[in-house]
């Protein structure tokens, strides 16, 4: 299992979410590890959404087994710090279902591994504020409203 | 100048008068028998008149003389009244004539100068009209230009003022979900670009 064929659920996203994520699993490996030395079938605990979502990236035969598990670790680690990130900026909190809308509209156009880190600014109005590697795209309501003002009512359709 | 044409008749009347009396007072030969030769010293005979015949054919060519004199002055007198008139005639139709052709004349200077003056005049209106286009495209083009000025002065001004408006009013509260469509357009509008920037990146 390789990073690039690591296709990663549309709730997991970011690389913060990676790292706890892949803390959480390290634990959940060693707990398992533990316990099977004592109970050969010892099963995986309690977990979090994410990291029982992440979980299911492992054939269901591999999911007991504390190496797999920090195997998978491993390359989740690898992936929040070697995988293409694109940072939003939004006016506000979004959704988890707007943001998986996002995410998913961005690795099915722009790259299947894409992580994507939100960040909040309510100065920008609304909109959004795309970061890549190495452009900015402003598309918020108040560089719209400063620089296509004309527009405004169109704009205000939108809030 | 009708004195000195009565004179001249009278003159050539008195003329003729006396032509005519000296071939009818003439004394005449008879022509049957051959005159006798003269003599060798004859004196000319001259016929005597008496003191009465002469003063009879004196009466009578006086007589004569008046009666024709008074009779040219008359027919003198109905022509020179008919050439009067018949000149009066002439003069009135000349003076008609005249009159006529310098109205005439002065109708087709009157005509002339009214259609010179129509054509000026409509040069002039012709002139007026475009220098009131040019003058009205011009002000049409600076009323637009100062319009669009301020329009987008407005709309500068009015833009910052809805900016921070709703910056203000909204706050944390942006309602995201009504924003969605207009997200994922954005990422449309440079998908090329994040597409470029990432596959250049990996």
């Amino acid at each position: 299992m390789t990073s690039k064929l690591l296709a990663l659920p549309m709730s997991l996203y970011s690389s913060d979410q990676l790292s706890a994520v892949a803390e959480e699993l390290h634990h959940v490996a060693v707990k398992l590890g533990q316990k099977r030395r004592h109970d050969p079938k010892a099963q995986v605990e309690e977990l979090s959404p994410l990291a029982a979502a992440a979980l299911e990236l492992l054939p269901p035969a591999s999911r007991a087994d504390d190496a797999a598990i920090e195997q998978l670790r491993v390359q989740l680690e690898r992936m929040a710090t070697a995988a293409p990130v694109v940072t939003l900026v939004l006016a506000g909190a979004a959704t988890s279902r707007l943001k998986q809308e996002l995410v998913a509209w961005l690795r099915q156009n722009v790259h299947a591994g894409l992580l994507v880190n939100f960040r909040v600014n309510p100065d920008i109005a609304g909109g959004v504020v795309i970061r890549s590697t190495n452009h900015l795209y402003d598309c918020s309501f108040r560089r719209l409203l400063l620089a296509e003002s004309h527009a405004f009512t169109k704009v205000l359709e939108h809030v | 100048m009708n004195a000195y044409i009565l004179a001249i008749t009278a003159l050539v009347t008195l003329n003729t008068v006396l032509i005519w009396a000296t071939l009818v007072l003439r004394p005449r030969t008879p022509k049957a028998a051959p005159p006798p030769p003269p003599p060798p010293h004859p004196e000319p005979a001259m016929p005597q008149l008496s003191a009465a015949a002469r003063e009879k054919l004196e009466q009578a060519a006086a007589t004569t003389f008046r009666a024709t004199v008074d009779q040219a002055t008359a027919r003198f007198g109905e022509d020179l009244s008919g050439t009067s008139e018949r000149l009066n005639k002439l003069i009135a139709n000349l003076t008609t004539q005249v009159v006529e052709h310098e109205l005439d004349q002065y109708h087709k200077s009157l005509e002339a100068a009214r259609v010179q003056a129509i054509s000026g005049l409509a040069a002039m209106q012709q002139a007026i009209v475009q220098r009131e286009q040019v003058g009205q495209a011009a002000i049409d083009a600076e009323l637009a230009k100062r319009r669009a000025f301020l329009l987008e002065r407005i709309d500068r001004k009015l833009g910052q003022a809805v900016a921070a408006y709703i910056v203000d009013t909204l706050g944390q509260g942006a309602d995201l979900g009504a924003q969605r469509g207009f997200l994922i357009d954005s990422l449309e509008a440079h998908k090329a670009e994040l597409k470029k920037d990432f596959n250049d990146d990996v």
